[in-house]
């Protein structure tokens, strides 16, 4: 029973912060926003998701801190936008752990949780090509290595040659 | 000392806390218990299922020899239906006893390796009313070193007989001596995608094969020379071989025997169950390449009911990595439960094959 009881005002302990949490979003601080956004003003970022048809992929364009305007934070807005579709299909708590980029070429580093990307050509070529295009909208870009915690990658899933890199590929994408 | 391992089912706890419940769940039975070997993970593993009226707390702990696994499963009665002793996979687990200690059940399994906790996966499944499930309790037992080729039994390896089809003269006449390599998609270790159908898991390695053998037969048939990366259920460089070992022994097959074509045969999921269609993956290497792909596509969407994804260029591995013209045809979406249905019937793939076969005679006649 005593665990019970511990869960269930560890429950209630959550409720009751995700409400202060909420009251402070309903009043800012005017002031401090404007100063905040004058040292860091808010800049475009775009990242790419699958067409509805999941034949191409397609822009999608966010309003982040110019602090938060890096290769690494546009992947990440890209996992978390495919958790808000209605069919995602990455897989749960993939995440991006580096992006280093040398002489155009950005060294793509994702979490081990890759490996249970599920199988397919389709799922591979939206993966593979929503990565390639989201990161390449960098100029400092010209094409990307794909790593998984750490180590070079061959295959997803049996389809596509990863140890290659791979470059924009433009007819994939749909304005 | 024993180590011990607690499993708090959060799932419980939060059920008990929002249904405003303030008494624990005393009358859950333990109703049936079922186990399978499964080759899907690496390594294999043996999975237990045991069925429960109610979501019950329980705790895991292992002896320190490492090879007796114990879960307490409290409040929870042992059904009549079930055995004291079960007997599963010696190779992971071999024997399991269900026992009553007062309130309590007790599973004691006994593993045939040495193992640590940490390595076992013991998980609550909630009900799910569509299946008519109930709760369950799943434990995962890895086979630590086990053959991972043991997959199917012998009889079940041996590729299907081959048959001899009727072909027009023309058929012959083009075909005739012309080499072609098959590549059923994944195969042994490597399921490719897995869809359920009534219940049942649904290999995209079967389907794959179940079109690539009467595809090869049609073209023997008419005098083409098929040569196989595979004819069974196995890998074709070895189980569990990293990705382009395998893709790249499927090139081999084909370089080493000079084949004037290739195909891979493949089948499509998605998350969407929507989605559907059939698309010709090519790489741009040579203009046959290409032609190869419409040829096959068009042939397919002349004669099958399958929304058109296209031809499209693309670098997957067998396309770029064989010598010849190749093709890497993705026949539906077996994600969508009309095509998953159709795919698996007696009829499609043999259709889905003629269609491929007609598809060749239009490729060889278009560059002769």
């Amino acid at each position: 029973m005593k665990k019970i009881i511990i869960l269930l005002s560890a429950f209630l302990l959550t409720l009751s912060l995700a409400g202060c949490g909420g009251e402070q979003g309903i009043s800012p601080n005017g002031t401090q926003e404007e100063a905040l956004e004058k040292a860091d003003p808010t800049v475009a970022l775009v990242y790419y998701l699958p067409t509805e048809d999941a034949e191409y992929i397609r822009p999608v364009t966010a309003e982040v801190k110019k602090s938060m305007h890096t290769p690494k934070q546009a992947l990440t807005e890209m996992i978390s936008a495919d958790k808000k579709q209605r069919y995602p299909f990455l897989p749960a708590n993939l995440s991006v752990k580096d992006v280093s980029v040398k002489d155009g070429v950005a060294l793509v580093d994702f979490s081990p949780e890759l490996n249970r990307l599920s199988g397919s050509s389709t799922v591979e070529m939206l993966f593979v090509n929503m990565t390639v295009a989201t990161l390449t909208e960098f100029p400092n870009i010209r094409s990307v290595r794909f790593l998984m915690n750490g180590d070079p990658i061959q295959t997803l899933s049996g389809h596509f040659d990863l140890t290659a890199d791979f470059k924009r590929n433009p007819e994939m994408i749909k304005q | 000392m024993k180590y011990i391992y607690r499993i708090l089912f959060l799932i419980t706890a939060f059920t008990w806390i929002l249904a405003g419940v303030s008494h624990a769940a005393d009358n859950a039975e333990m109703t049936s218990f079922r186990w399978t070997s499964r080759n899907d993970g690496d390594p294999p593993f043996v999975r237990i299922v045991v069925d429960l009226t109610a979501s019950v707390k329980a705790e895991a702990s292992m002896e320190d020899s490492g090879q007796r696994l114990s879960l307490l499963l409290k409040n929870t009665q042992k059904g009549r239906d079930l055995y004291d002793e079960y007997k599963m996979d010696p190779r992971g687990a071999g024997i399991a006893t269900v026992s009553s200690s007062g309130n309590d059940t007790i599973l004691n399994i006994a593993l045939s390796q040495k193992q640590s906790i940490k390595d076992i996966k013991i998980f609550p499944l909630k009900p799910d009313t569509s299946a008519d499930k109930t709760h369950r309790l799943v434990i995962d037992i890895p086979i630590p070193g086990a053959k991972k080729s043991y997959w199917k039994s012998v009889e079940d390896m041996s590729p299907p007989p081959s048959k001899t089809y009727d072909v027009t003269k023309k058929a012959k006449e083009i075909l005739n001596g012309k080499v072609i390599c098959i590549d059923p998609g994944h195969g042994g270790t490597d399921t490719g995608a897995i869809a359920q159908l009534n219940d049942k898991d649904i290999y995209e390695k079967d389907i794959n094969m179940s079109i690539a053998i009467p595809l090869r037969d049609m073209l023997a048939s008419a005098g083409a020379k098929v040569i196989m990366t595979r004819s069974a259920d196995t890998d074709v460089y070895g189980p569990w071989s990293d990705g382009s070992k395998e893709l790249q022994a499927r090139c081999d097959v084909a370089n080493k025997a000079r084949a004037d074509a290739f195909i891979s045969i493949h089948i499509d999921a998605f998350s969407n169950p929507d989605i559907d269609g059939t698309t010709a993956y090519y790489a741009p290497k040579s203009k046959q390449d290409a032609l190869l792909a419409k040829e096959l596509h068009d042939s397919l969407m002349q004669s099958m009911a399958f929304p058109d994804r296209g031809v499209r260029a693309n670098d997957f591995y067998v396309n770029v990595h064989t010598d010849m013209p190749s093709v890497l045809m993705e026949l539906g979406y077996m994600s969508n439960p009309h095509r998953l249905q159709m795919l698996t019937s007696k009829w499609a793939p043999k259709s889905i094959a003629h269609a491929l076969f007609n598809g060749f005679i239009s490729y060889f006649e278009n560059i002769r």
